[in-house]
């Protein structure tokens, strides 16, 4: 289908003992389920929602928009 | 060396106690932070050695 | 100055609207509810002033000193190890017994009912033995329980005992990563340790512990003697032997906390004799001592025995010996005859009503502060609150009287004066209901507390009856036994009392997000917008799907897998909580476990199976627009809307308008609701009762939301609704989305009422009223007329916002001077300043409902 074509996940990417790993980037979170993976938020829409993406390997993927820092409370879901 | 029996956190156990034993007391601190007063009271046998223990006050 | 509501022509009258207390139309709108809070005594005030609040938000504990304690995974490993080859149940019971025996007991100045369940009154303790993974998450946080080597090593040890390592096994990975992934369906309590369950207080306030123990005994000797009487008959009686152990363990159990009651006791006298000055406060904690001398072991006699001896049993049932969420009783049956010996009689620990009050607010507070070490995303999913604590009132009793009485009152006056988001309230709503009463009620909810939320309480009595056809052992509730229920949580009735009442969360409990079931429905089973995998079954290209009902069938296959899958894992998890988590204690207080000398783990003689549908508004507004747009008036095709929403509507303007603009629920619609109704019935609840869970009886859906509205939202991509990917879901069960009921009040009611309640085992609606008509001098009038209507339409539930626009956004601008600003979320309340912006965004885009001439009318309201 061409939903597959279409995945909003393909600018995360599995780099193995990557220093700026999504778990130290600002935008990761762990999963709430299971802390090996983790979840990106760094993406909001335009009236302020934040749309989330999975990562399937926390300690292992990275993406252009890496940032060093934490995000306050008030900017989560 | 001194022992939990000449803490003076250290109360004995009644020997009507449901959890009584020979030479078993409780050690009972008393804790002060930003929210309050709060007690704590965990057992302990009267031989313990007191050394690694931060909380000693010798008995008057 | 207070807005006042405009005056309205009724009748051939003009009604003015002056505020009912007159000096609050001096205090401004921003700042309402920063002046309601009335603490009953000196005492409740020092004690709310100094809470050790346990909130959490975004997965994270608020404040700074909360810590997860080393001391119960400690002991329980240790207990674990001690143990190994001992039947499991006595395992069970000695482990809990090293707990209390070697644990730290804890007391704080001012409280008048006492004990805690971690190290410090900062911390929370952890619960290795149900799931590795929500340890794993506070070992690697900055919460993580100290020396982090030796938690990490005991983490390890029951990454092989666990019950989530139990129950992985019988699935494939597939499957397990779709479970944790939390976006079609909420992960399986083996995996996180949520777990919810209903005390039987009753045994332990009537008969106290040692009357438990003598019976067990009996049941032992008597087992004995029939094991050892001639002509052995193996079918017959070597069942008696695993009854035994199970006698034992109750035996055991049972008198480690008789012991740990006690040490309680010994504490008080101590520091009374030891540490305080104060003379009252002498005399306070020896009378403490007294009482934890006393209770639990002996039945419970006056009002301050029955409080402290409840407290020691919800602490050892949810917090110690294994983790529970819920404050689950029906408070005022349980406490009335204490209330009646104390208060009015007058006999043993005399007091008054305002005595009682204080203790009830003490109740509160004490319950405000309680730890829950709870998995991470159970801290996200009920944002700015600590966690489900719900207890029930009102309603009837046994026999069919009104069950309102004076302690019900105090409760509700203790809820309304100290202004606490925990303990919610329920309030069973009964035509026999008193009004003086539902007044109380009504003055919690127009001070804006959020509760208590009503249930109507014939249709949720006749549900457990429903319920009880089913039974295992042919001994479900009877008439009066169906009578007697509570919430388990926020929303799901079941049963209270001495013995058959809920033990754990595989019986019920746990989401389904109907949202992204439609979302990965129209990309063949694949989830492109959040986790880039096939989420579900391949159910097909809907490009090609030719009908409407194509698209139909296609949801409900999507849907079922998740249902099945979800009760499977459940469960699977009883399976393995029969055999290794036994409750001994709690098997001790129930008459059913005692008698038949079965764990309560086992024991199931009133099923009461549920699943929580979360989104299914989104998705029913979504087959609406579908349906109108797509398959009956032909504007789109299939293959543009997979485009559109791709793009997430972006180059799609028009078309993303019309969906948005295609019929909502909760405007008495004739296009949309009979296809919501349907999608209830056919579908959430259709599908659902065909799955039969461990106790024998169909699942049912109870629909709400807690915060997962967000959650899953955020989660979710765009949806036909006119939804944008990430936005939020709808707020709970059967409430119109946010800002589409448009037709007012009583459109709402007319819409909900349609969905027959009777195939539903619950589901939340939540309004937004107008503090100007609610404070006004009509504001009850006007309520109780609402109320009387939503009763007469057989809807299950309704819960109420009374906070103002101006007043949050206030509390947005500076968050420290609105510390007492509540709302409610959904099943909970919540400090809206501890809720992220856009969870605060979420509550004030609910449409804030005012009542013209028209509702007033079908209302019946006089003036």
């Amino acid at each position: 289908m061409q939903a597959k074509a279409k995945s909003r996940s393909l600018d995360i990417r599995i780099q193995p003992g990557i220093s700026q790993s999504c778990q130290k980037c600002k935008w990761g979170i762990e999963d709430p389920t299971d802390p090996a993976r983790g979840q990106c938020i760094g993406s909001r829409t335009k009236i302020g929602s934040i749309w989330k993406r999975m990562i399937h390997d926390y300690y292992n993927s990275t993406c252009e928009k890496f940032e060093e820092g934490e995000v306050s409370f008030r900017d989560h879901v | 060396m001194a022992t939990c029996a000449q803490c003076r956190s250290f109360f004995l156990i009644p020997e009507d106690a449901d959890d009584f034993e020979q030479g078993k007391g409780d050690c009972v601190r008393q804790e002060q932070d930003e929210k309050g007063k709060y007690w704590l009271s965990k057992p302990i046998m009267s031989h313990t050695l007191t050394d690694t223990c931060p909380h000693y006050k010798g008995k008057n | 100055m207070a807005t006042r509501h405009e005056s309205i022509q009724y009748k051939g009258k003009v009604i003015e609207f002056p505020y009912d207390n007159q000096a609050e139309e001096l205090i401004p709108d921003e700042e309402l509810h920063e002046h309601l809070a009335k603490p009953t005594t000196d005492r409740t005030k020092r004690l709310k002033d100094r809470c050790r609040w346990k909130h959490a938000t975004a997965g994270e504990f608020v404040e700074e000193s909360v810590r997860a304690g080393i001391e119960r995974m400690r002991l329980l490993t240790e207990g674990h190890k001690n143990s190994e080859g001992k039947p499991e149940v006595l395992r069970r019971a000695m482990i809990l017994a090293n707990i209390l025996n070697k644990g730290t007991v804890v007391l704080q100045e001012d409280e008048i009912i006492v004990g805690y369940h971690a190290e410090s009154p900062n911390w929370v303790p952890l619960y290795p033995e149900l799931s590795y993974m929500a340890v794993q998450d506070y070992i690697q946080s900055r919460y993580a329980p100290q020396p982090v080597e030796e938690a990490k090593e005991i983490n390890e040890y029951w990454k092989k005992h666990s019950l989530q390592a139990k129950c992985e096994t019988y699935f494939e990975p597939i499957d397990l990563l779709r479970m944790y992934q939390v976006s079609t369906m909420e992960a399986p309590p083996f995996a996180t340790g949520y777990n919810s369950m209903i005390p039987p207080y009753e045994t332990v306030l009537e008969d106290g512990l040692l009357k438990r123990i003598e019976l067990a005994e009996q049941h032992i000797k008597k087992a004995k003697e029939e094991l050892s009487a001639p002509y052995w008959n193996a079918p017959e009686r070597l069942d008696l032997v695993p009854k035994i152990d199970n006698w034992n363990a109750m035996i055991i159990a049972d008198k480690a906390v008789i012991a740990w009651a006690r040490r309680h006791a010994r504490l008080c006298k101590i520091v009374a004799e030891n540490f305080e000055t104060d003379p009252k406060r002498k005399e306070e904690l020896l009378m403490l001592s007294d009482i934890c001398q006393r209770v639990p072991a002996e039945p419970a006699v006056g009002l301050r025995d029955a409080m402290q001896s409840k407290w020691f049993t919800y602490l050892i049932c949810h917090a110690i010996d294994r983790y529970a969420s819920g404050y689950a009783h029906k408070a005022d049956k349980l406490l009335w005859p204490y209330y009646q010996t104390s208060i009015i009689e007058k006999s043993f620990q005399p007091m008054t009503h305002e005595d009682a009050v204080e203790l009830f607010e003490c109740e509160r507070l004490k319950i405000s502060e309680h730890g829950a070490g709870k998995s991470r995303g159970y801290r996200e999913i009920f944002p700015g609150s600590n966690d489900l604590f719900i207890f029930t009132l009102g309603g009837i009793n046994r026999d069919g009287s009104d069950g309102c009485n004076d302690c019900t009152d105090a409760i509700l006056e203790a809820a309304r004066n100290i202004r606490t988001t925990e303990p919610s309230i329920v309030f069973r709503w009964n035509p026999k209901g008193r009004l003086k009463t539902k007044r109380l009620v009504f003055e919690c909810i127009r001070d804006g507390l959020g509760y208590p939320s009503i249930k109507h309480d014939t249709l949720n009595t006749a549900q457990m009856l429903y319920y009880s056809q089913f039974s295992k052992n042919n001994n479900g509730a009877t008439i009066e036994e169906a009578r007697d229920w509570a919430n388990v949580l926020c929303m799901s009735p079941g049963l209270v009392g001495r013995r058959k009442s809920q033990k754990t969360r595989n019986e019920g409990g746990g989401a389904i997000f109907p949202a992204k079931i439609l979302e990965i429905t129209l990309n063949n089973g694949f989830d492109w917008s959040y986790s880039d995998m096939q989420l579900g079954l391949e159910t097909g290209d809907p490009r090609k799907f030719k009908t409407f009902e194509d698209l139909w069938e296609a949801f409900r296959k999507q849907y079922q897998y998740c249902m099945s899958l979800s009760i499977r894992a459940k469960d699977i998890a009883r399976y393995w909580e029969i055999r290794t988590l036994q409750m001994p204690f709690t098997s001790s207080i129930d008459d059913g476990c005692m008698e038949l000398g079965m764990d309560c783990m086992e024991l199931s003689e009133q099923p009461n199976g549920w699943q929580n549908p979360i989104t299914s508004v989104v998705a029913a507004n979504s087959l609406v627009a579908i349906k109108k747009l797509i398959y009956d008036e032909k504007k789109y095709t299939m293959e543009q809307l997979v485009e559109a929403l791709h793009a997430n509507w972006e180059g799609f303007e028009q078309m993303h308008q019309d969906f948005k603009d295609a019929p909502k629920w909760g405007n008495d619609d004739e296009y949309a609701d009979p296809i919501i109704k349907r999608f209830y019935e056919d579908i959430l609840s259709g599908e659902m009762v065909k799955i039969t869970n461990y106790s024998g009886g169909p699942v049912m859906p109870v629909g709400q939301a807690v915060g997962l509205y967000m959650e899953i939202g955020s989660r979710t991509g765009p949806t036909p609704d006119g939804r944008f990917g990430g936005e939020a879901a709808d707020d709970g069960g059967i409430s119109p989305y946010m800002g589409t009921d448009k037709k007012g009040p009583t459109a709402v009611l007319r819409s909900v009422s349609k969905v027959d309640s009777g195939t539903q085992k619950a589901n939340l609606l939540n309004q937004r009223l107008s503090v100007p008509i609610m404070r006004s001098v009509h504001g009850f009038k006007i309520w109780l007329a609402y109320m009387n209507t939503w009763c007469d339409l057989n809807i299950d539930h309704v819960q109420f916002n009374v906070v103002s626009t101006e007043e949050m956004k206030a509390a947005q601008r500076e968050p420290e001077k609105h510390q007492d600003l509540i709302v409610r979320v959904s099943g909970f309340s919540a400090r809206f300043v501890d809720i992220s912006t856009f969870g605060q965004n979420c509550i004030i885009a609910r449409n804030e409902q005012d009542f013209g001439p028209a509702d007033l009318e079908y209302l019946g309201v006089e003036f």
